[in-house]
């Protein structure tokens, strides 16, 4: 094999190798296969080309070409938000790459699976193979080739809270490991060349460059994973979630209450967070945000008015404060975030720092909008706790709060599926509470298990897999669901993020990392912003008295049909436009993606496993086309074909005679057919003459040297069985050999 | 092809000219046609006495009677246009009898040195051991330094100068065999062994009406021969065939089963011989296969089997055999 496709193959291997570690960024592993095409595609250039001596410019460009191409081709069969099939080809290209930087922007690992972070990934991981092909084929530096590959391990390692993983580091190791061998060997050939000895090539010169390039990574990379060990774990960087691994010693942190929620409740230590004390009887929710606005994202935040003030304004949706105020005092232990955790609803608050809120939503956020570390904060707050009675609440119709624009809107592309199910589920309630009632009961029925490994998937799809496929969810997703369906039977609804009660001990009320929840607020004219509770009595108790419907509230008032609903006439199906491009098909394949972390080191074990299978063989063939390149002077190339003949014959389980050349040939011939013992006797000559001979004069029989050699080759394995065949390629024997010395 | 006599005669008026191993090929294959029409079935044993010739080397045919000891040499010397003598050792063969003596002549009132049998370019020594060991030795002697010493003068012998000694070894009585010493000087010893019963057959029919050996033409002469022996000297010889060539005669100097191994100058002549042998088959470089089949021709009358090997009734071809086997053949150059 000649140095440069050796080169170019090692580096196809490694970035191919490299992209897995990247995996666990995304919950959608479908870039691996796309990258690959172009890893290959790339990598075959750089070996075509450089196989015709083409300089570096002209495979770089070929290579920035094929990258170019293959990225706005698939990018023609990715699906963007905004684009739509009329949208020009460049518009579509760039919409995606927005989308997707937008999507990472906002979503934490492992994302949901997105069309333009797969072109991004895909597009990337192109670029990188680029770079590591010119550091090593282009300008020789293949010790540098571990830079591009470990920006790609770099990535989930920094953006990733969890441990990366050992899997990825070998990954990283395999393919840097592949580049150096590859160039050992080629150096090795190097060296070699005008040294004919033909016991000593192969294993003889292929070992010590397999453990010299041990060396070189071994020893740096034990002593980087131990540093990156200890380094790794604690480093998080702001914007990307809840970032404290274990062993971390910084607060918890929450810039964005949408993301993860799911991390925290799967923290492996339990840590307290917040204690409070309180004159509510039974401790209060803590809230930090609601999130109004639904769109095929799921639900988000929106652009708030921040007013200053410690005052807030009235509770929307109430006329007068109903009941008293509560006053609960509340230590902050471990925790940072831009809101502030309290009760709904909050009159005043007394708090360190500069806090603002906002009059829709009553949350109080950071002035700066961005995450505080809160630990030690002490503050207090008077609030009231909105309890509807579940009589009154029934008669209530659904109101139309202020923000409605954002509250009360049903998307338009919201799947037809869900529109139906909420239909059905509230078909037989007449009020609006009641219908909320049989939401909420349908999913604290025993139809739903709380689980915090749910289907993967975003927006609607992780409300569809939640509602209808394998209905596995935490309250993220009980949330959700039940405050979208809410929206679609026409009351307007939000979704909380914050904090249960927690635990009561005699200094108060503790809450842990765990604590951590999301539950539904839906808007009742007179009534505000009412909780309900949909997540599974198994983590939140029994549900609140006002949102289960009774048997004496049931009779139903029929002006609490809402007919006058703003967004009644979004009911009917047909001013829902079908959404079908936009749903990702193959949900059993996204189960499996799901277990996909195991799936990969099951398929990494079987690939070693595989590779270590197909070693013997690999090196075999290695070796065979080394020896039949037809590179280098004749003299050895005659002693590799010789070699390459001795091998096969072992690789047969034949012996190979001992003595002289001749006397080989002759012994050989007698077990081949005429033409192959022609062929082998004019071998035999031709070595004999480059070992003995004053000056090797081989007549001009060179040429035919690998046609020969292929010829006896053939004749060899002529007679041989299928197991045979199959020991010879895979177990050949003649990579065993013991090397014979002189006497 | 045969060549006429007097083609061959032409062939040796041409003056001096360099000779390829073309026609070494050629000539030499002329000659052991000529040599097989009397000789039947012994391709090895003519091909070995060439290979002398060619090496400079003398030629020792040992076996039993009646095997075609002394045809083989006539017919070689038949078979090229150059002197060739016979001499019959006899226990009364006097050395002046081989290498000449000085007569004194009466009518030039002056010593007049008269050559004796050795002055020939092919000289056939019938039954060598059975001379003195006296005139063995002048003999010997003259092989070795091709000139003869008479009386404070001396005579170079003619190239070629080939001695073909034969030497009965089963007829102990009345004779003196050839210490190893001298049989060193030998480059090589045939046993020519019995003919194949087919050889056997051919031969009645050639030998039963006529005399074959009298109807042998010469097919080349002296001087061809001379510049065939210097175009054998190019032959290339590889170090690694030439380490081989060491490695083979230290071999039987350590051999357990043999109590005298070869000496240098066997190695010497092994090295010549397989030159010549190369040549012969159109070479111009020596293989390892080339010393090894003349490894036992040329070693194998040098060395003295131990006591063991002779308990053993191992014969010394065996144990040469055996000693060239256990040399590893060079793989590189």
């Amino acid at each position: 094999m000649r140095a440069s496709d050796r080169s170019a193959i090692a580096v196809t291997i490694s970035v191919m190798l490299a992209c897995l570690t990247v995996t666990p960024l995304t919950q959608d592993p479908g870039f691996v296969g796309l990258s690959w095409v172009l890893i290959t595609a790339i990598g075959a250039t750089s070996l075509g080309l450089r196989r015709i001596r083409l300089t570096n410019g002209v495979v770089l460009s070929a290579q920035v070409a094929i990258l170019l191409f293959y990225s706005l081709a698939l990018s023609l069969t990715l699906v963007s938000p905004t684009s739509d099939l009329g949208t020009p080809w460049f518009e579509h290209y760039a919409s995606l790459w927005g989308a997707g930087i937008e999507h990472m922007r906002t979503q934490a690992s492992p994302m949901e699976p997105d069309d333009g972070v797969k072109l991004i990934f895909v597009t990337v991981i192109g670029m990188i193979m680029i770079l590591t092909d010119l550091l090593v084929s282009g300008v020789g530096r293949p010790a540098w080739a571990i830079a591009p590959p470990a920006t790609l391990f770099l990535v989930p390692a920094l953006g990733l809270s969890t441990d990366t993983g050992v899997i990825s580091f070998c990954f990283i190791a395999i393919g840097y490991l592949a580049i150096l061998i590859a160039e050992g060997l080629n150096t090795t050939a190097r060296w070699t060349r005008g040294l004919s000895r033909d016991s000593a090539e192969g294993f003889g010169t292929a070992m010590p460059v397999v453990w010299r390039a041990a060396g070189y990574l071994a020893v740096p990379a034990i002593v980087g994973t131990i540093v990156l060990g200890f380094a790794l774990p604690t480093l998080s960087l702001p914007g990307l979630g809840f970032g404290t691994g274990p062993g971390g010693n910084g607060p918890l942190q929450l810039t964005d209450p949408t993301l993860d929620l799911r991390r925290n409740l799967l923290q492996p230590e339990d840590r307290d967070v917040i204690q409070y004390q309180t004159t509510a009887p039974d401790g209060v929710y803590l809230r930090l945000a609601s999130l109004p606005q639904l769109n095929a994202n799921g639900w988000s935040n929106v652009q708030i008015q921040l007013e200053s003030g410690q005052s807030l304004p009235a509770i929307p949706g109430l006329s007068s404060e109903p009941g008293e105020r509560q006053t609960t005092t509340i230590q902050v232990l471990d925790f940072s975030s831009q809101y502030l955790p309290l009760p709904y609803a909050p009159r005043t608050y007394e708090a360190e720092g500069d806090w603002r809120f906002d009059a829709n939503s009553l949350t109080v956020v950071n002035a700066g909008r961005r995450a505080q570390d809160l630990r030690r904060l002490t503050y207090s707050v008077e609030s009231v706790n909105i309890e509807p009675d579940s009589s009154e609440l029934n008669d209530a119709v659904a109101g139309t709060p202020a923000d409605a624009a954002v509250t009360a809107v049903i998307p338009p592309d919201l799947p037809d599926s869900l529109v139906q199910l909420a239909n059905r589920i509230t078909a037989d309630a007449d009020t609006p509470a009641a219908k909320a009632a049989a939401i909420q009961a349908h999913l604290r029925s025993n139809q739903f298990t709380y689980s915090t490994e749910p289907l993967p998937g975003s927006g609607y799809e992780a409300l569809q897999n939640f509602l209808l496929r394998d209905r596995q969810g935490y309250c993220e997703q009980f949330a959700s669901a039940m405050a979208m369906m809410a929206r679609v039977i026409g009351i307007p609804s939000r979704v909380s993020v914050g904090f249960l009660p927690g635990e009561r001990d005699e200094e108060g009320w503790k809450v842990s990392i765990r604590d951590m929840h999301a539950w539904p607020e839906l808007y009742f004219a007179n009534h505000g912003w009412v909780r309900f509770e949909p997540t599974p009595a198994s983590v939140t108790g029994t549900a609140p008295s006002w949102t289960v419907q009774n048997e004496d509230s049931a009779e139903s008032d029929p002006s609490a049909d809402p007919s006058s609903e703003p967004t009644a006439d979004e009911l009917s199906p047909g001013t829902a436009p079908s959404v079908a491009p936009n749903e990702q098909p193959n949900v059993p394949g996204q189960g499996v993606n799901a277990r996909g972390g195991r799936t990969l080191v099951g398929a990494g074990i079987a690939l070693v496993l595989l590779a270590i299978l197909a070693a013997p063989a690999t090196l075999r063939v290695r070796r065979r086309s080394g020896r039949l390149n037809g590179e280098g002077p004749a003299e050895e190339q005659v002693e590799a074909a010789w070699a390459e003949i001795r091998d096969t014959v072992l690789d047969y389980g034949g012996s190979w005679p001992e003595g002289s050349p001749r006397a080989i040939g002759d012994e050989m011939a007698h077990r081949l057919d005429e033409e192959e013992s022609e062929s082998m006797s004019r071998v035999a000559t031709l070595v004999e003459r480059s070992r003995y001979a004053r000056s090797f004069d081989h007549g001009g029989s060179m040429n035919e040297l690998p046609a020969m050699t292929s010829e006896i080759r053939r004749g060899v394995a002529a007679p041989a069985d299928v197991r045979r065949r199959v020991m010879a390629l895979l177990f050949p024997r003649s990579l065993f050999r013991r090397t014979p010395r002189e006497p | 092809m045969s060549l006429g006599y007097e083609k061959a005669a032409e062939i040796g008026h041409s003056p001096e000219r360099a000779y390829s191993l073309g026609d070494v090929v050629q000539v030499m294959g002329n000659v052991r046609h000529a040599m097989e029409s009397v000789i039947e079935g012994k391709r090895s044993s003519v091909d070995l006495a060439l290979v002398v010739l060619l090496a400079e080397g003398h030629l020792l045919v040992e076996d039993v009677p009646g095997v075609g000891k002394t045809m083989l040499a006539k017919a070689l010397g038949r078979s090229i246009a150059c002197s060739v003598r016979r001499v019959q050792f006899t226990p009364d063969l006097l050395p002046s009898d081989i290498t000449g003596v000085s007569v004194f002549n009466q009518e030039t009132r002056d010593f007049e040195f008269k050559p004796g049998g050795i002055f020939a370019n092919i000289v056939v020594g019938d039954e060598i051991n059975r001379a003195s060991p006296k005139t063995q030795s002048a003999l010997l002697e003259s092989m070795e330094e091709r000139q003869v010493s008479v009386d404070g003068t001396t005579y170079r012998l003619e190239s070629p100068f080939m001695v073909v000694a034969t030497q009965n070894p089963i007829e102990m009585e009345g004779t003196y065999p050839l210490p190893e010493a001298q049989r060193d000087r030998f480059m090589a010893r045939i046993q020519m062994g019995y003919p194949t019963p087919n050889s056997e057959l051919d031969m009645l029919e050639s030998h039963g009406s006529s005399d074959p050996l009298a109807a042998l033409h010469p097919v080349t002469d002296g001087s061809t021969i001379r510049g065939l022996i210097e175009a054998v000297k190019n032959v290339y010889v590889s170090p690694a065939v030439k380490h081989y060539i060491v490695q083979m005669v230290n071999a039987t100097r350590n051999s357990r089963d043999l109590r005298l191994g070869a000496s240098p100058r066997a190695t010497l002549q092994l090295l010549r011989a397989s030159r010549a042998f190369a040549a012969m088959s159109g070479r111009d470089y020596v293989t390892p296969d080339d010393v090894a089949a003349l490894g036992v021709s040329v070693l194998a009358h040098r060395v003295l089997p131990s006591t063991d090997a002779q308990l053993a009734r191992r014969t010394v071809t065996d144990v040469i055999a055996q000693a060239i086997q256990s040399v590893h053949i060079p793989d590189r150059r």
